[in-house]
């Protein structure tokens, strides 16, 4: 069955219309690509899915439940974590704490608990710390575990800000442009580890400019163009689609595959 | 909990003190220090490590003060219990104003803090049934444990230093847990912080009480140990005060709040026993300047505090060692 | 007219005075805000050095107008100084940062007030001397006509500085889009010290016109500032037509409040307009935006 239903979403800025009417559901366990030119609403609709902005009007439905308008932080302990765009590590904590941070709602003890230092939330950092460490060294980073963050080599840090979103259990992962920025040799690395992530059964939007990386790891795609859907289908089929081919003739990125 | 050694010294050092030291003046200020230490380690666990400014502080000290004091004179509280009471009012207080408050960023969060503290100081000096207005309250009770009384400056010296190092180690397990590291990210990137099922919000607000409470338990202290409280002393100048002491000391880092509270502490004293020396007016608050050019330097030159700039002269010997 | 009436409008007409004030300040926070992006905390110690120097050289026999022409620019200098010696260094920190720093600013000036001048109030004399003027049983001393007047002249200046001259152009430019500035040969550092030097000089002469009234003190500036703020902030922190507004709207607020009500909390209402504000519309308030 499907995971996550987007029905006949549309957001407009002002006057300027980010998407329009658009539907499509992703399957559980599949990783499903979005793509499209700059500017066609691929960010407006991972903020929107991931409760960030709020739809003018339509419907996300995650297992067969409404979450729209849910706030961001209801939506991850509701299964549904994301990356950013721009990279949004805690540059002033240590990488394992940034994972620790990830697996915030996995477990309690608030303020009067963590003064007093019981037993129990002495237990719960225990299990907090281990978890972490286990995530950190499954994504290949536990050589990095004490480091501030911040010093990560960027790729690396594309790769801790993927492992601080599964540390908190989802069953959705939204992942924004990760391969950005990245070296071959890098892309290749988040590749294997997209597909990892899969087996392991978190579903996965991936929105990437980069084809390779799209097309080697993704299930179904969505193509985006002014805000509407102008294709979907397995990547043989949308690589065949001629609307698709004409939307990204004179795009620098380029269709390479 | 392990305990470094430093802060063994620290503590052994402390409880020698009142042996040395020559007159109860001193004693005198290391007890301000103790009180202005509670109240900068609350305003760094806001600044520090929530991110979230407050240009007024010296309201929540100045409730934890009056709202103690009129509890034990006017209503015959027992001091302890309204020292609690105080505590408590000043902290839920601050989380209904923080609500709306903390929504606020940036520039818009720093105006609506003063502008809270301004407004809480107009009350201490105009409700003047309940607060005695700019004259005061006195005969304000000492605070008793059964038939030990703190009518000393020796024993409120322990009992206030006792507190501070109470407060220190509650904060420090704060901050080194699943909450601290919570409102760490909520300083780096709130919306990522969200993305991680964090309700930044309802932290910020969670922080700013406590924060309150911090300074509330030190005016409380205060109003019991000098008996007598007035406005003045809980104005916009001592939220700027606090400010500075959590810059100097550290922002990051509470114990920077206790060095930088001792540090500034000492600092005006001295100032104001050397500078009408040096200046023929006679009163005025001479020493704003320095805290001013403190603030400026510090921010410029050495945004971790005096905390940072002692660790990076420990940690140097061995980085030439290492070349 | 009734009683009430008339002293309602004697409170609305001193409100205007005040406002006309709180009006110049804020501007100087907008000009600053936009070439910058830094709210100045230490704006209100400009209108304190331009009130005290224009007391001090009119009393070391300067003629009236000399001095106050000399303390404008006295203290447009130290605007400059101030933003070569605290602001530059730490023009990329962060915004807490950038806040303390101010602040810091603040209270180094007023110290060193307090350090030249001591605790005493300063009298300087009114521009013109003559009875005040009457409207409908509500009276306007001379010096209030004053500040309704400079401040009006000002803006006209203002309005004619940043539309007719290269200068004026330029700092626009850089407060719509300082990159786009930088392209265009306009040294964005220089127009940040123009944009320091240009509000300073006004806050200056807010200090000077209003101290016939309340007298020239080290510590006048903090709440002037405080206030000039949360007037730019009601008129949406970017505009000067809303900075006006801002103004002349706390003043008669504030005049009606501590007529009205209790002149023991005259200081609070500026502050309850702006919560009440914020609390009201979060997001903003006149258009401005929240952020971070």
């Amino acid at each position: 069955m499907s995971l996550l239903q987007v029905k006949r979403i549309t957001k407009h800025f002002g006057g300027l219309t980010a998407l329009s009417d658009l539907s499509f559901s992703v399957e559980e366990g599949k990783v499903f690509g979005l793509i499209g030119p700059n500017g066609a609403g691929k960010t407006t609709l991972l903020n929107i899915i991931s409760g960030f902005l709020k739809a003018t009007s339509g419907n996300i439905i995650l297992q067969g439940k409404s979450i729209t308008g849910c706030h961001p932080h209801i939506l991850a302990s509701r299964g549904i974590s994301r990356t950013f765009q721009n990279g949004q590590i805690f540059g002033n904590m240590t990488a394992l704490e940034n994972v620790m941070v990830g697996c915030h709602i996995r477990f309690g003890g608030e303020f009067l608990n963590a003064a007093l230092q019981t037993g129990w939330s002495r237990r719960q950092e225990g299990e907090i710390r281990q978890v972490s460490v286990e995530i950190l060294a499954s994504m290949g980073l536990q050589a990095w575990a004490q480091e501030p963050a911040d010093s990560l080599p960027f790729g690396l840090q594309r790769l801790l800000e993927i492992a601080r979103g599964v540390a908190t259990k989802p069953r959705l992962l939204l992942l924004d442009e990760p391969a950005a920025g990245l070296n071959r040799e890098e892309k290749e690395r988040l590749t294997l580890e997209i597909a990892r992530l899969r087996c392991q059964g978190i579903t996965i939007i991936l929105v990437e400019h980069d084809m390779d990386v799209v097309m080697s790891i993704c299930d179904r795609l969505v193509v985006l163009n002014y805000g509407q859907k102008i294709a979907e289908g397995t990547p043989e089929e949308v690589q065949k689609d001629r609307e698709v081919v004409a939307a990204y003739l004179g795009d620098e990125d380029g269709f390479h595959a | 909990m392990k305990i470094p050694f430093i802060w063994t010294a620290i503590a052994a050092g402390l409880a020698l003190l009142p042996v040395v030291l020559p007159s109860n003046y001193y004693l005198g200020i290391m007890i301000f220090i103790g009180l202005n230490s509670l109240a900068a380690m609350g305003l760094c666990l806001l600044m520090g490590y929530a991110g979230q400014i407050s240009l007024g502080h010296a309201a929540f000290f100045g409730m934890g003060a009056y709202i103690s004091g009129i509890l034990s004179v006017s209503y015959g509280f027992p001091p302890w219990l309204s020292v609690i009471a105080a505590v408590t009012a000043t902290a839920l207080l601050a989380f209904v104003l923080g609500v709306p408050i903390l929504r606020l960023q940036g520039y818009y969060l720093a105006v609506a803090t003063l502008g809270l503290g301004i407004i809480v100081y107009l009350v201490f000096m105009n409700w003047t049934s309940l607060t005695g207005g700019p004259s005061g309250l006195s005969a304000i009770p000492y605070l008793a444990l059964g038939p030990l009384s703190f009518n000393r400056d020796l024993k409120v010296y322990y009992l206030v230093w006792a507190v501070v190092f109470l407060a220190l180690a509650c904060g420090h397990n704060i901050v080194k847990s699943r909450v601290g590291r919570a409102l760490r990210s909520i300083h780096s990137s709130e919306i990522a912080a969200q993305a991680m099922g964090i309700n930044t919000g309802r932290y910020k607000v969670k922080v700013f009480a406590l924060s309150a409470a911090y300074a509330a338990l030190a005016g409380g202290l205060y109003a019991h140990y000098l008996t007598f409280i007035s406005p003045a002393p809980f104005g916009f100048q001592f939220s700027i005060e606090l400010l500075v002491m959590v810059v100097v000391g550290g922002i990051g880092d509470l114990s920077g709040a206790i060095l930088g509270a001792a540090v500034i502490t000492l600092l005006s004293e001295i100032l104001r026993d050397l500078m009408p020396h040096l200046f023929s007016y006679g009163a005025g608050e001479y020493e704003i300047v320095f805290f001013g050019i403190l603030l400026i330097v510090f921010m410029i030159f050495l945004p971790g505090g005096l905390v940072q700039g002692l660790d990076f002269l420990r940690r140097r010997p061995r980085v030439m060692a290492q070349r | 007219m009734t009683l009430l009436g008339s002293q309602i409008l004697q409170y609305v007409l001193s409100g205007i005075v005040v406002g006309g004030i709180y009006a110049l300040i804020a501007i100087g926070f907008v000009v600053i805000f936009n070439v910058t992006g830094i709210i100045n905390f230490a704006q209100g110690e400009f209108v304190m050095f331009g009130g005290m120097l224009a007391v001090s050289l009119n009393q070391a026999g300067f003629p009236l107008g000399g001095a106050l022409l000399a303390a404008t620019l006295l203290t447009a200098l130290l605007g400059a100084l101030v933003e070569r010696a605290a602001i530059k260094p730490a023009k990329t920190a962060s915004i807490s940062t950038q806040i303390i720093i101010t602040i810091g600013a603040s209270i180094a000036l007023r110290g060193i007030a307090l350090m030249i001048w001591g605790t005493d109030p300063y009298p300087l004399p009114s521009f013109s001397d003559g009875p005040p003027l009457v409207v409908a049983e509500a009276a306007v001393v001379q010096q209030g006509l004053w500040v309704i007047g400079v401040t009006l002249l000002l803006l006209v200046g203002l309005h004619a500085f940043f539309h007719r001259t290269l200068l004026g152009k330029a700092l626009r430019a850089c407060a719509y889009n300082s990159v786009g500035a930088l392209l265009n040969g306009i040294s964005v550092s220089r127009m940040s010290l123009l944009s320091f030097s240009l509000s300073a000089g006004l806050s200056a002469v807010a200090g000077i016109v209003i101290s016939p009234i309340t007298y020239a003190t080290y510590d006048m500036g903090s709440m002037l500032g405080l206030k000039g703020f949360v007037a730019a902030m009601v008129g949406g922190l970017t505009s000067i037509q809303g900075a006006v507004v801002g103004g002349l709207l706390v003043g008669i607020l504030e005049s009606l409040g501590a007529g009205v009500v209790s002149s023991g909390y005259k200081d609070a209402v500026a502050f309850l307009v702006l919560l009440a504000l914020f609390f009201l519309k979060p997001e903003g308030i006149l258009g401005g935006k929240a952020k971070a």
